[in-house]
């Protein structure tokens, strides 16, 4: 028997070759499939970013501009206040470039060198004007320094209160790379990159030099990036300096220079390099540093300040001019030498920039902002535009708001408050453990121009932080005696519909009653149960006599009364019911405000507004909102009011005006109701209209009458909002007469009658009978 | 045989009368043919084209951008012409006279926002107006001219209320009170006793 030869099994070996075979190709191709889809994810984000940068801008939101024009009344101290809020600068010569004023002492002058600004509907090219002033506070003449024209009115232009732009707040605009003046382009350049226009986005000699140096020294002392690298990083990435990153940035640079040319990515980092802080704001490209390091435009940059901006690329914050003017100092002139030895400027040009001082426009104000009106604002901006809308389309919200005044507001209440806690220590939150979810004593302030309708200035509570619910517009409260002046008017009115018409002497009885409607009562009593029996209906007002005014109130018909509640501006929801004579229903301060604007107006209703314009970038209004008036009561009528609530001033509830430092002309009525929950005071002068209320938002007891909690911060207010400008007093219509009647039997004057009032009557209703009692 | 004759009878009296239909029958000559023709023509063009006017008409009843590009010349509807003087004549009496400056400015600022208009530029003009307004309200120009730029426009709600007030305040010149009684009645709604409100 043979035996086979059996082939040995064969050697198994590792497979090495299968498997490579195997894996090799798909994992090449996984890898380059993913190289290739990293590489088409960094192209589109590129080009959205290149083509959507010039959309994603801000909403501005500014404020009012400040008229001047002759016949104003103008605080000089207050204007200088504005200026320089405006970043004007103050010289002690003729000013010649703009952003620069003086003041002139004799004859007092002020001489401003206007900045160029884009209004809605014409250009202010940045005019020299003049304004005179005379003795009494009033601007007597106007005119352009250059042409000797002489002119009517002048306009300060309105400073940006803030911008929307998602979370962040930054204010830029964008400029094409023909509007750059060249010497900025290339002393950027020759700073950052000089090989700019011959590398392919990374810059290896560059690179290498910078290895060298850095290895040398023992440690980071150049950067080798190059512009489009700096701008990958501007674009994309964060501040972290890892390897990861600048690989991330290299790979970046190389597609984007791969995609885009030269002068896009030029352009695009001369808009987006970040150039210094503002604030909370980012200061982002050439436009904005241009404005906020020199308060113009670049093309009317220096060479000096030319050199400074390139010079702060490097790092912003440590060159600053503002807080290190040394080291800015320093490193313009080592630009300055940068550029002399590159040939970018000759000999003399490098001397005169030289000898430049800094000469930067000091920083805005941080303003406190005005949180209330923003959040007040955004709320209506939301109504008309999609968010994305008004953080990326750079749309210009002129509002009309006045920050000087609106300062003036949350100054005047969180004093107001803060006094108010020190003299009545019940008020203040730590001591009162009876009602610990009472919250904080709270304000709410607005102020409206009483013509047009516009919000000038609204504080909404305390503080912003700490609670977002804005009082003027949201909070219902019971307006108490503040809202009696309607029931007045209802009685007073020529056109009463009831045909019940009272005069200002009209006698009223002030004495407990019980008023019957619909199957119930209820009776009004006075404060401290005090009545004054017979009284006229002036004196029933000044002294806010509950009895007197409910009686009135019963007479003219309650429904008379509520309709006109209604026509001056309370919403219509209001019940004809006999509380609502003694402010028994619950109102928002802005309704007040609007009701009393009809009694200034001589008899105007208007809407309440806010934003006057929003502008489009190419400066096209998206929106305008007009002044709309309605004419709700006759002029006559509305000063007879205004006449009565003068007399609250000078000698009724609110007579403490005076000794609060308020001498002006002013009508007004205090506010307290029946459980001293809320105090209260509305009133106007002839040009502005404020409205305050103090109180707890729930629960707590105030305790406090109006005169007592919410006059003070309204005259508070008031001296800064007339300023040392000449008191003015109100207007009288036609139709309206006087005589000298008797203060307590409201009949004519006679020889006897010591205490008098010149009471305004409508024409033909004066009082014809002589005083016979004195 | 018999129904043969008949037949053919049939059909010789039938030739008689036609014969002697189209001997006797209206003949027209070709002329006449030709006019009668293109009279007919005319009819159906005038039919037509009567159609096309009604069609037209009660598109633009229910558009009303044609009437509203109308009011939008220029000039108005109503020409402020008389107003226009009473304004020039208002400023060189206040500076004459030395009236308060906020009244000047107030007349100075509407006959600049005149000006705005004449050019075509009514943004500026309401932007000045509405500023005359808040400088001085108790001079009734400024008013005059909001209300007319807004009838202009077609916004009467907006336009009374300032045609109102400028009736309380406008000097009483019979012809400037004229106009402004034409401006609205062109915005005042008209109630039933088709009086204007």
């Amino acid at each position: 028997m043979s035996y086979e030869w059996e082939a040995p099994p064969p050697k198994r070996r590792f497979p090495f070759l299968t498997l490579s075979l195997l894996v090799i190709p798909p994992l090449l191709a996984a890898l380059l499939t993913a190289g290739w889809v990293y590489y088409g994810d960094v192209e589109r984000t590129l080009a959205s970013k290149f083509e959507g940068r010039r959309w994603d801008f801000p909403t501005k939101i500014y404020s009012d501009d400040y008229p001047i024009y002759v016949g104003a009344s103008l605080d000089r101290e207050s204007l200088v206040h504005r200026l320089s809020r405006l970043g004007y600068r103050r010289v002690p010569s003729f000013p010649t470039t703009r952003g620069e004023y003086r003041v002139v002492a004799f004859p007092p002058a002020v001489e401003i060198r206007l900045k160029a600004f884009q209004y809605p509907s014409y250009r202010e090219r940045g005019r020299g004007v003049r304004i005179e002033t005379s003795r009494e506070g009033l601007v007597s003449a106007i005119s352009d320094m250059d042409s000797n024209e002489v002119l009517f009115d002048v306009s300060l232009e309105p400073a940006v209160i803030t911008g929307l732009h998602g979370d962040i707040q930054e204010d830029r605009r964008e400029m094409q790379l023909a509007e750059i003046p060249v010497p900025l382009v290339r002393a950027i350049v020759t700073v950052e990159d000089r090989r700019f226009f011959e590398h392919f986005g990374l810059d290896l000699r560059g690179l290498a030099r910078a290895v060298v140096v850095n290895l040398r020294a023992g440690g980071v002392r150049q950067g080798g990036s190059t512009l489009t690298q700096q701008l990958m990083k501007n674009f994309f990435l964060t501040d972290d300096r890892t390897v990861v990153r600048k690989l991330k940035e290299a790979v970046m640079a190389v597609v984007a220079e791969k995609n885009f040319s030269k002068e896009e990515i030029l352009e695009s980092y001369l808009n987006e390099i970040y150039l210094g802080q503002k604030g909370p704001v980012g200061v982002h490209g050439v436009w904005e540093a241009a404005k906020f390091y020199f308060g113009c435009e670049p093309r009317e940059l220096g060479m000096g300040q030319i050199a400074l901006i390139a010079g702060l690329v490097r790092a912003p914050n440590y060159y600053s001019p503002h807080t290190h003017p040394d080291r800015a100092l320093e490193r313009r002139n080592v630009v300055l030498r940068a550029l002399l030895r590159t040939g970018e400027i000759d000999e003399r040009t490098y001397h005169a920039a030289l000898a430049e001082p800094l000469a930067v426009v000091a920083p805005p104000p941080a303003t406190q902002g005005s949180p209330y009106f923003v959040d007040n604002l955004r709320r209506e901006l939301a109504e008309t535009f999609p968010d994305e809308v008004l953080t990326s389309e750079g749309y210009s919200v002129f509002t009309t708001l006045d920050p000087e005044l609106q300062d003036a507001a949350e100054r005047a209440v969180s004093d107001g408050l803060k006094r108010l806690e020190q003299d009545f220590p019940h008020l203040s939150n730590a001591a009162n453990p009876a009602n610990p979810d009472s919250g904080d004593l709270q304000a709410a302030l607005v102020a409206i121009n009483p013509r047009t309708g516009a919000i000038i200035a609204m504080v909404g509570g305390r503080d912003y932080r700490r609670s977002q619910f804005n009082r003027v517009t949201d909070a219902r409260r019971q307006p108490g005696s503040v809202f009696k002046p309607i029931v007045y008017l209802a009685a007073l009115s020529s056109e009463a519909p009831g045909g019940v018409h009272y005069l200002p002497t009209t006698i009223v009885q002030d004495e407990p009653f019980v008023w019957e409607y619909d199957g119930k009562q209820w009776a009004p009593n006075n404060y401290d149960d005090e009545y004054f029996g017979p009284v006229t209906l002036r004196h029933a007002l000044e002294h806010s006599l509950n009895a007197a005014t409910a009686s009135i109130a019963r007479d003219v018909g309650i429904d008379v009364v509520r309709d006109m509640a209604v026509r001056l501006g309370i919403d219509a929801s209001i019940p004809a019911l006999p509380a609502i004579a003694l402010g028994g229903w619950e109102v928002s301060p802005l309704e007040i405000a609007r009701v009393y604007g009809v009694f200034a107006s001589g008899g105007l209703a208007t809407t309440p507004i806010t934003i006057q314009k929003v502008v489009s970038r190419e400066g096209l209004v998206v929106e305008g909102n007009r002044v709309a008036i309605r004419s709700e009561i006759s002029p006559a009528d509305a000063y007879l009011v205004t006449n009565l609530l003068e007399g609250v001033v000078q000698r009724g509830t609110a007579r403490g005006l005076a000794r609060l430092g308020f001498t002006h002309p002013a009508a007004g009525k205090t506010g307290t109701t029946n459980d001293y929950n809320d105090a209260w005071f509305a009133g106007y002068t002839r040009d502005v209209l404020a409205v305050v209320w103090v109180g707890f938002d729930r629960g707590a007891k105030l305790g406090l009458t109006g005169s007592t909690a919410a006059l003070p911060i309204w005259a508070e207010f008031m001296k800064r909002a007339v300023g040392a400008t000449a008191p003015r007093a109100f207007e009288v219509p036609d139709g309206i007469v006087f005589e000298d009647v008797d203060r307590f039997t409201g009949m004519l004057a006679g020889w006897g009658c010591r205490d008098t009032v010149r009471e305004a009557f409508l024409e033909g209703e004066e009082v014809s009978t002589r005083c016979r009692e004195h | 045989m018999h129904r043969c004759g008949v037949v053919c009878a049939m059909l010789l009296i039938f030739a008689v009368a036609l014969g002697a239909g189209c001997a006797t029958g209206p003949y027209i000559s070709d002329a006449q043919y030709e006019q009668a023709k293109q009279a007919r023509r005319e009819q159906y063009a005038r039919e037509e084209r009567e159609e096309r006017r009604t069609k037209r008409e009660h598109r633009e009843a229910r558009d009303w951008s044609a009437w509203i590009d109308e009011q939008a010349r220029p000039e108005g509807p109503v020409v402020l012409q008389r107003a226009d003087l009473v304004l020039s004549a208002a400023i060189s009496r206040a500076e004459y006279e030395g009236a308060p400056a906020t009244q000047l400015t107030h007349l100075r600022m509407t006959a600049a926002a005149r000006n705005a208009l004449a050019e075509g530029n009514t943004e500026r003009a309401l932007d000045l107006l509405e500023r005359a307004i808040a400088v001085d309200g108790s001079e009734g120009f400024a008013y005059l001219y909001l209300g007319h730029v807004y009838t202009r426009r077609g916004d009467f709600e907006r336009s009374i209320g300032f045609l109102q007030q400028a009736r309380r305040l406008l000097p009483p010149d019979p012809a400037l009170r004229d106009e402004l009684r034409r401006l609205s009645a062109m915005s005042a709604p008209i109630d039933a006793s088709g009086m204007i409100r």
